[in-house]
């Protein structure tokens, strides 16, 4: 029995007249904490969706485990303004659940007050989080988040990304994630894939960072890693001013 | 048993309710997937129906409804193409169809079309066979409708989600593109081209001030959609006007009045 969830064998991507990617070979397995990287328009978010057979591969070929239970959290969310559609409901579209089932998942990630709002009325990183208890809830194989802490403020950054990888460990759910900041990719990491029209390196979050592949890549990225640090300890004691559990945007 | 519909106005009465049931659900998907004009662009090509219908010696009712699959089919494989953005297409499509079917009709010096029954509809003149199609048409879209509620809805939310997830029937966009194809054919005779539009949409846009949820704001489109045609169709009788025009009157009024219930009674909306 192979535990593997989603595998490309050979892939290459087309859009339009566009060769997005190609010669991919990736393999993901149950509990696997992955995470893409690399510059825009690199193609993390059409190989993530060719990995999801939203767009199908123009060569070579994907598998996916039979049964295999994805959970999504999408780049873009935009929902239509002419759509009046409520938290609770967004949590049921595609599966029904209990309201207790909800709560719990909302309060996992500080939401659970927004159950009843609109959609259309939460900020970017009150949705963001809606979007990520929703993808939890299902109790899925495997958890593709796409950038899916965007606009959640930086404390709420780092235990959100506590609260995926213990969610990892619990349900040995594996996640891929989709992310530019070095920063996430240091830590809980088992595998580190570099894109940029291909895989040009992967390996564990220790090794990658000292390829020359990388370096090429990232040489700015690495820089600008140390500047965030800074930025996140002066923002930490501007939070402390307005109490712990503040919720505006800045 | 049927007695009562040799009245011209209970006929149009039966029809127009029943197809504002219909129209209600419909219009919010159209509405939600920003494809207000897509009623519209397929109405358009009626008269190329009414052409093709009178050349091959079809009923004009058939010929209407099979070319107004035939335009959704176009439409939606130049959607999933997306080489044009839909505005654009439907406009192509729209204009399109209008022309050659005027093309043909000037081809045909003999024939005379009724270009004002074609523009506005026949509310008064609904036939027995009118009514036939209209419930057998639209029970069956109606089903249809119900049966792949959750696609639809699914798919309106996100579309990737929705696919990512599992949970979209692959045949649910198609099947919509020939039902709203449907929904177009038999609400011709009540509208006419220039207001399809306003029955698939004025009631889906009223209804949206006062909704949480989207089954909610399908199911009071529908009930404002009813409640204009059985209001118009009565100030029509009483007044002598036209009873379309009338129709529309009231489920205009009916959304401003739910634009100002929903200003004054929810405030956070």
């Amino acid at each position: 029995m192979s535990d593997i969830l989603i595998k490309a064998e050979n892939a290459a991507l087309r859009l339009g007249n566009r060769d997005v990617l190609s010669a991919v070979n990736f393999e993901i397995k149950a509990g696997e904490i992955a995470i893409f990287i690399g510059p825009n328009g690199g193609g993390k978010t059409s190989l993530v969706k060719m990995l999801l057979g939203l767009y199908p591969a123009t060569e070579g070929r994907i598998e996916r485990k039979a049964g295999l239970k994805i959970s999504y959290v999408p780049q873009k969310f935009e929902i239509s303004p002419f759509l009046p559609l409520t938290v609770k409901r967004l949590l049921n579209f595609t599966q029904k659940y209990s309201d207790a089932t909800l709560i719990e998942a909302l309060q996992a990630t500080d939401c659970d007050h927004l159950l009843s709002a609109q959609v259309k009325q939460l900020s970017g990183g009150e949705l963001q989080r809606v979007l990520l208890a929703r993808a939890m809830i299902s109790k899925p194989d495997i958890l593709v988040l796409d950038e899916a802490l965007q606009g959640v403020d930086q404390a709420g950054e780092v235990q959100l990304n506590t609260l995926i990888s213990s969610y990892s460990k619990q349900n040995n759910t594996a996640i891929l994630m989709v992310s530019h900041d070095l920063h996430l990719v240091m830590k809980s990491t088992d595998k580190v894939y570099c894109i940029n029209g291909h895989i040009c390196c992967q390996g564990k979050p220790e090794q990658v960072q000292h390829m020359e592949e990388f370096k090429q890549i990232f040489g700015s990225l690495v820089d600008h890693f140390a500047v965030y640090t800074h930025k996140h300890d002066h923002n930490h004691q501007h939070q402390h001013q307005h109490g712990e559990n503040c919720d505006h945007e800045h | 048993m049927f007695e009562f519909l040799d009245d011209f106005f209970i006929r149009a009465l039966i029809a127009g309710i029943a197809v504002a049931l219909i129209a209600g659900p419909f219009g919010c998907l159209l509405a939600w997937r920003r494809m207000a004009f897509m009623g519209e662009t397929i109405a358009h090509s009626s008269l190329l129906g009414v052409v093709l219908g009178l050349m091959l010696g079809v009923v004009p009712q058939y010929a209407i409804l099979f070319v107004a699959v035939i335009m959704a089919v176009v439409l939606y494989f130049l959607d999933k193409a997306k080489g044009l953005a839909r505005d654009v297409s439907l406009s192509v499509i729209a204009h399109g169809a209008l022309g050659v079917g005027l093309f043909l009709i000037s081809l045909m010096p003999e024939v005379q079309v009724d270009l004002e029954a074609y523009l506005f509809g026949s509310l008064f003149a609904i036939d027995e066979v009118d009514l036939a199609i209209i419930f057998i048409g639209g029970s069956a879209i109606f089903a249809t409708l119900l049966y792949y509620w959750r696609s639809l809805v699914a798919v309106t939310i996100s579309p990737d989600l929705a696919h990512a997830e599992n949970v979209v029937r692959p045949e649910a966009e198609f099947v919509f593109t020939l039902m709203v194809a449907v929904l177009v054919a038999i609400t011709m005779k009540i509208t006419g081209l220039l207001l399809v539009s306003a029955i698939l949409i004025i009631p889906a846009a009223a209804a949206r001030f006062i909704s949480k949820s989207p089954e909610q704001m399908a199911v009071l489109a529908s009930i404002i959609g009813m409640t204009s045609v059985a209001a118009g169709l009565y100030i029509s009788l009483l007044n002598d006007v036209a009873g379309n025009a009338a129709i529309i009157v009231v489920a205009i009024s009916l959304f401003a009045s739910c634009y100002i219930a929903s200003k004054l009674l929810f405030t956070n909306r």
